[in-house]
């Protein structure tokens, strides 16, 4: 079923030019995405970048001042949360204190009319495929956050909504139960075949779980994509930034007979005539060159080309897998290095002057 | 002559400690231990003694015979219990208001929550007299809209007696009651009408149950207090409406009769503490009962 829903990708859920005014503030801005059926979509973004609000909006907590939202193609605008037909998975669970944990879960069923017997046997199989079925007769407050959790999603998914929300998922969570909870929750989401919203201000998070990712940004969209895409190509620094380990490197473009040059006080990025990153400059436009640390070569110093710098290693670490050097560019601008090639690095020390080499291919190169 | 734990620890102090090692924290509440025990521990000690005059029961025996005291004391029972249900239920979704409004709302409805409380009992049960009296301000309003030829009879009737008490109630119940609801997490309210509860559904389900220790607290409250209500009976009530507290004040004020009137407050006392155990008891086994069905 879940290969059937993929290839067919429907649309579970459409933003359409979706804004929020908080008087003069905007806290989301033209706000415009599609999530498909079975998908599992991240909204990842700083605080205050719109996220939660996108969040709340989709669950009918608030109401857009301009757009529309679209669930199974049905217009949404002033419907109220309990006939969306939604699951949410609160931030701190927000698990009624008062009842069991099997209510707990019952409870959207309660609301839908299920008589008890159905309730309980759908609630148990649903605490079965968490993995909390020996807890049904337990309230929230005699249980461990990671065992609460499961039970807040076990409440979103038992009345199998058209879509999941889950709001920070991992934010009141320890360190170690993190890893282990992407996990399940990404198993057990996918088990059931539920189309998931997540949001979360925690990039690892949102590589680990997620098909697509939302990055956002001070109240707008800034780009939508699956991971790989956002870490290969990524349309701005920020997003560049937000997604893995990034330098960033500012310079000018050169158009010469073989293509565009990319510059700066002491590298430099050629890329030939046909690559169709470069077609878009004109000379001395602005650009900023992308470089993933773990992309970049150590060579010896002293060897200009093309597709290289150099610079003065100021750090040297040794990581056992890998060295990191931060180097220093000519410019003081400074950038990181990961590197394996130990009898490349293992010479050098701190002060030396250094070169770097990469290939155009690993660089993405972002207009300015 | 300090006598905290840290001073065995001194070298320079080489005496025997001090033997009866008293709690620092003692000392801050011994003034008010002090008071209490003087003038109301010793003083209600007194009363008991008074109603039971040679180790006598007579009183008692006076009290539980004559109608005219038991009824008293069921009417006090009765008008109390009402009392009690009004004010609770007008306070609720006042202190709703209050703990949930917003701001603005927060202040208006404190401020005028509290006016009242500044000004004295006396002057408020006088002023439900002015507004319920046959010419008062309510008859008159309605005469001039028609609504009623001649005046209704407020004042004077339990009708009257209860509008004062609840009023005069209402801050005692509202308080406790905006506690609680000021701690109720209203996510669990928004994770209800995720889980498709119209709000009254959610109200029922959610919000009421964990509502619940703020209603019991008010009421509890409210029921004490109006169980012991004196001026407000006295001004807006008939002879017939009286309250325990009246026949009391008039057994001490009046007949000069101490030793009934004590023993009539020591019934009152006695009663109210009754009342107390039934309520608390009654939690209890609302709670216990709460867990055992849920062993699924």
């Amino acid at each position: 079923m879940n290969a059937a829903l993929q290839n067919n990708a429907t649309t579970a859920m459409k933003l359409e030019g979706v804004s929020k005014l908080y008087g003069p503030v905007k806290a989301l801005d033209n706000v415009s995405f599609e999530l498909r059926k079975g998908e599992f979509l991240t909204m990842l973004g700083p605080s205050g970048s719109g996220k939660t609000t996108s969040l709340r909006a989709i669950a009918g907590f608030i109401q857009p001042s301009a757009g529309r939202l679209l669930i199974d193609g049905r217009d949404m605008t002033g419907v109220p949360p309990q006939k969306r037909n939604i699951g949410m998975m609160f931030q701190d669970y927000a698990l009624f204190p008062h009842m069991t944990v099997l209510e707990n879960i019952g409870y959207p069923l309660e609301t839908r009319g299920i008589k008890r017997a159905e309730r309980e046997k759908r609630s148990m199989q649903m605490l079965e495929i968490v993995g909390l079925a020996h807890c049904a007769a337990r309230y929230p407050k005699e249980m461990s956050g990671g065992q609460q959790q499961r039970v807040a999603l076990a409440r979103a998914l038992v009345f199998k909504p058209d879509i999941v929300l889950l709001d920070e998922p991992m934010a009141a969570l320890d360190k170690k139960l993190r890893g282990q909870m992407q996990i399940e929750i990404m198993h057990i989401t996918r088990q059931v075949g539920a189309t998931v919203v997540s949001v979360t201000h925690d990039q690892e998070e949102a590589l680990v779980m997620s098909d697509r990712i939302a990055i956002f940004k001070d109240g707008r969209l800034e780009q939508i994509g699956s991971p790989h895409e956002l870490y290969q190509q990524p349309r701005s620094e920020f997003v560049a930034d937000f997604i893995g380990e990034a330098n960033l490197l500012h310079g000018k473009a050169r158009i010469t007979p073989d293509g565009v040059v990319v510059e700066g006080d002491g590298w430099n990025v050629s890329l030939p005539k046909e690559d169709p990153r470069g077609q878009a400059f004109t000379s001395t436009d602005n650009a900023c060159v992308v470089l993933r640390p773990e992309r970049i070569r150590a060579v010896a110093a002293g060897s200009p080309g093309v597709n290289a710098g150099e610079g003065v290693i100021e750090d040297k670490i040794y990581l056992g897998v890998e060295y990191r050097l931060v180097v220093r560019m000519n410019d003081g601008s400074k950038i990181n290095v990961r590197s394996r090639d130990v009898t490349a690095i293992s010479g050098m020390t701190a002060g030396d002057r250094i070169g770097m080499a990469w290939a155009p291919d690993d660089i993405v190169i972002i207009g300015a | 002559m300090n006598v905290s734990a840290q001073d065995g620890a001194v070298p320079v102090s080489a005496r025997a400690p001090w033997p009866f090692r008293v709690p620092t924290a003692f000392w801050l509440i011994a003034p008010a231990v002090l008071f209490l025990a003087l003038f109301f521990v010793f003083p209600l000690l007194r009363l008991v003694a008074i109603s039971l005059p040679g180790g006598s029961v007579e009183y008692y025996e006076q009290i539980f015979t004559t109608p005219v005291f038991l009824r008293v004391i069921g009417e006090t029972f009765r008008v109390s219990l009402i009392v009690t249900a009004v004010t609770v239920a007008v306070a609720y979704p006042y202190a709703y208001a209050m703990a949930h409004g917003g701001r603005t709302v927060l202040l208006l409805l404190t401020v005028a929550l509290l006016i009242p409380f500044w000004v004295s009992l006396l002057l408020r049960s006088f002023s439900w007299i002015v507004l319920l009296q046959n010419s008062g301000l309510i008859n008159d309003v309605l005469i001039a809209m028609g609504l009623i030829e001649k005046p209704i009879r407020l004042i004077r009737t339990p009708f009257g007696v209860m509008i004062g008490m609840v009023h005069i109630l209402l801050p005692y119940a509202v308080l406790p009651l905006y506690t609680v609801m000021k701690k109720i997490d209203l996510r669990l309210v928004e994770a209800s009408s995720i889980c498709g509860a119209s709000w009254l559904k959610g109200f029922i389900r959610i919000y009421f149950p964990l509502s619940l220790p703020g209603v019991a607290a008010s009421a509890i409250l409210a029921f004490t207090l109006a169980l012991g209500f004196y001026i407000t009976p006295a001004l807006l009530g008939s002879p017939r409406d009286m309250m325990i507290a009246q026949m009391i004040a008039g057994q001490f004020n009046e007949q000069l009769n101490f030793g009934l009137g004590a023993a009539l407050a020591v019934v009152l006392m006695v009663l109210t503490a009754i009342a107390f155990g039934l309520f608390g008891a009654a939690r209890a086994v609302l709670q216990s009962r709460g867990r055992s069905k849920d062993g699924v």
